[in-house]
């Protein structure tokens, strides 16, 4: 897997083009402008960047006060720590019907060597348990932009959730994929590996080994956890003998219970989730060697999919 | 003339000066052999500032009307187990003087409020209700079920900015709206009303801090000084003084005055929205009745 561009200059660069385009776009920041690269609008648009010091509460307050006087604020922070505003999210945001865009970066295990305080497994869950809110996963470094402009072209909040530099490519260029709309990468018979993240690439390498081995593995790249692409979802079960799903999250309350609670209601499915098996993170020098010790690697999907072919 | 209007208007010469900058952008003085003149629009608006305004505000008939307003809520509350009566009793005069000062005699400026204790919505309902914002029909349906008076303040059915009613989080939104208008080049002043028990909350010490970190000098915020929180006097639960040093040790300018008197409060108002000095203003308008 080469190594392209990482999720958040990705997403500063793509954010620096849509301040030209939207003079009412407004970026705050708690301090971490270097690490989420928002730094780039910054420079380019110091009247539009509101840099709040440490103080994500007040962030989230700030940003709910741009809104309603007619900004389209955008707040950028680890993924971790905006978890601490999760109240006024809810609560300003979100009960408010306000247009506030929440970029998290650093999800997952990306930010490997800080260790569990800083690596954030649960954030899909809560995210999505808010009324309103869409929860935007992207795989790599074109389909960030692309989310990034879709997110930004609709009204009402958006949380998306970034990697931190590891970004191997799925997509070509941008445009490829569009908000709302589960990406099907590969058609297959036998399972369908459906993800999210970075795992969506680890997953289309695992599709080629079972593919070896004579599995048919159908691959999804569902970026948008909320709203599901239900019925993308739902022909999947029904043109496979089961799911596996596929997120550097918690199994708990991800995209693998987002999945799981529209099938057990509409089409029972066998579904194996891979995913932080609830516990924190740790530290590690690298990065693919942390996700490989929580089964997110190419094997441990290959293994999930044997599991569900075995059964039968 | 910076000197004559510091006189009549009470307001410190080193203030005028920085704002002598800002009233010749605003076309309110123009400048003649060095020489500062109001201009026509500038004339005007130290009239309606002059001694019949700032000094003496005629706001004498609502000692009356808060009384039966007083009434009013007591009654509005009942079939309600008298919810936050007294939250909504002791800021009651605070919302009356602040919207007889806007709507009833254009005296203040105010871009946007905000009800940093949304549990007193029914104090600012009875005051709407006075200005012909609500009607006595949808006063009474208050927290009945597919009313859209909320018991706690939320937009579209007031005239608040913001839904609140989680404490601790009306300042940020001021903030917030206060930059946006900044960004824009908009003048008039933000409005939120705090109550002591809430400045608890570590949040609103996050939005004072970035209240004066951006010379926000058109937010107003307004704290309710009962003096009580829900477990019991304030100063036990959690010590709020010395609230005034506090506060001036976060950058703001500070004024306390009695958050009954209608006459005072609205002049506090007046002054904060004429004092544009690049520092947040705050009101501690105390309304409990003893001291701590």
């Amino acid at each position: 897997m080469r190594r392209v561009e990482s999720f958040r200059d990705a997403f500063a660069r793509a954010l620096v083009e849509l301040g030209e385009l939207m003079e009412e776009l407004v970026v705050v920041d708690a301090d971490v402008a270097s690490s989420t690269k928002t730094i780039l609008f910054a420079k380019r648009f110091p009247t539009r960047f509101v840099e709040v010091g440490i103080s994500e509460q007040d962030m989230v307050g700030v940003a709910a006060g741009l809104a309603v006087a007619g900004m389209v604020p955008l707040v950028s922070t680890f993924s971790m720590f905006l978890l601490r505003a999760w109240e006024q999210i809810r609560n300003l945001v979100a009960r408010g019907g306000l247009n506030v865009k929440f970029v998290a970066t650093h999800a997952g295990l990306s930010d490997y060597l800080d260790g569990p305080s800083h690596q954030c497994l649960e954030d899909i869950a809560v995210m999505r348990a808010i009324t309103g809110m869409k929860v935007v996963v992207p795989a790599d470094a074109p389909s960030t932009k692309s989310l990034l402009r879709d997110s930004l072209s609709v009204k009402g909040p958006v949380y998306m959730r970034l990697g931190r530099d590891y970004a191997p490519r799925v997509y070509d260029e941008e445009g490829e994929v569009k908000l709302g709309k589960a990406n099907v990468l590969r058609d297959g018979s036998d399972v369908c590996i459906a993800a999210c993240g970075v795992m969506v690439r680890f997953s289309l390498e695992a599709a080629k080994e079972l593919g070896k081995m004579g599995i048919s593995a159908m691959v999804m790249d569902v970026h948008t956890i909320k709203p599901l692409d239900e019925d993308a979802i739902l022909k999947a079960s029904y043109n496979t003998k089961g799911l596996i799903v596929v997120e550097e999250h918690s199994i708990v309350g991800g995209l693998g219970g987002a999945i799981a609670e529209l099938l057990a209601e509409k089409r029972p499915t066998r579904i194996v989730r891979v995913g932080v098996k609830d516990s924190f993170g740790t530290c590690s020098r690298d990065y693919l060697s942390l996700l490989n010790h929580h089964g997110l690697s190419v094997a441990g999907i290959v293994r999930a999919a044997k599991v569900i072919l075995n059964e039968g | 003339m910076l000197r004559r209007m510091s006189l009549e208007h009470g307001t410190s010469l080193s203030t005028l000066k920085f704002n002598a900058k800002r009233l010749k952008e605003l076309g309110l003085i123009e400048l003649n052999n060095k020489t500062a003149c109001l201009t026509s629009a500038g004339r005007l608006i130290v009239n309606i500032l002059s001694d019949d305004a700032l000094k003496q505000p005629d706001v004498s008939s609502l000692r009356s009307c808060s009384v039966t307003l007083r009434e009013k809520l007591v009654e509005l509350l009942e079939p309600i187990n008298g919810f936050h009566l007294t939250s909504s009793l002791s800021c009651l005069d605070i919302i009356l003087a602040l919207l007889e000062g806007w709507l009833a005699l254009g005296l203040l400026n105010v871009k946007a409020l905000i009800l940093s204790k949304g549990h007193a919505a029914p104090a600012l309902y009875v005051v709407m209700c006075r200005y012909g914002l609500l009607c006595e029909h949808e006063l009474k349906s208050i927290g009945e079920l597919g009313s859209k008076l909320q018991t706690h303040a939320e937009p579209g059915a007031s005239i608040v900015a913001v839904p609140t009613g989680s404490l601790g989080q009306g300042l940020s939104v001021a903030n917030g709206i206060a930059m946006a208008m900044k960004m824009r080049g908009e003048h008039g002043f933000v409005y939120v009303i705090l109550g002591d028990g809430e400045l608890d909350e570590g949040q609103v010490w996050e939005a004072a801090s970035t209240a004066s970190s951006h010379g926000l000098d058109n937010v107003i915020a307004i704290i309710d000084r009962n003096n009580h929180q829900l477990t019991g006097p304030t100063e036990a639960v959690k010590k709020k003084e010395p609230l005034k040093a506090k506060w001036e040790a976060f950058g703001w300018d500070v004024a306390e005055v009695d958050g009954h008197d209608h006459e005072a409060l609205l002049r506090t108002m007046i002054r904060a929205e004429l004092d544009r000095n690049g520092r947040p203003k705050l009101v501690i308008a105390r309304t409990g009745g003893m001291s701590s």
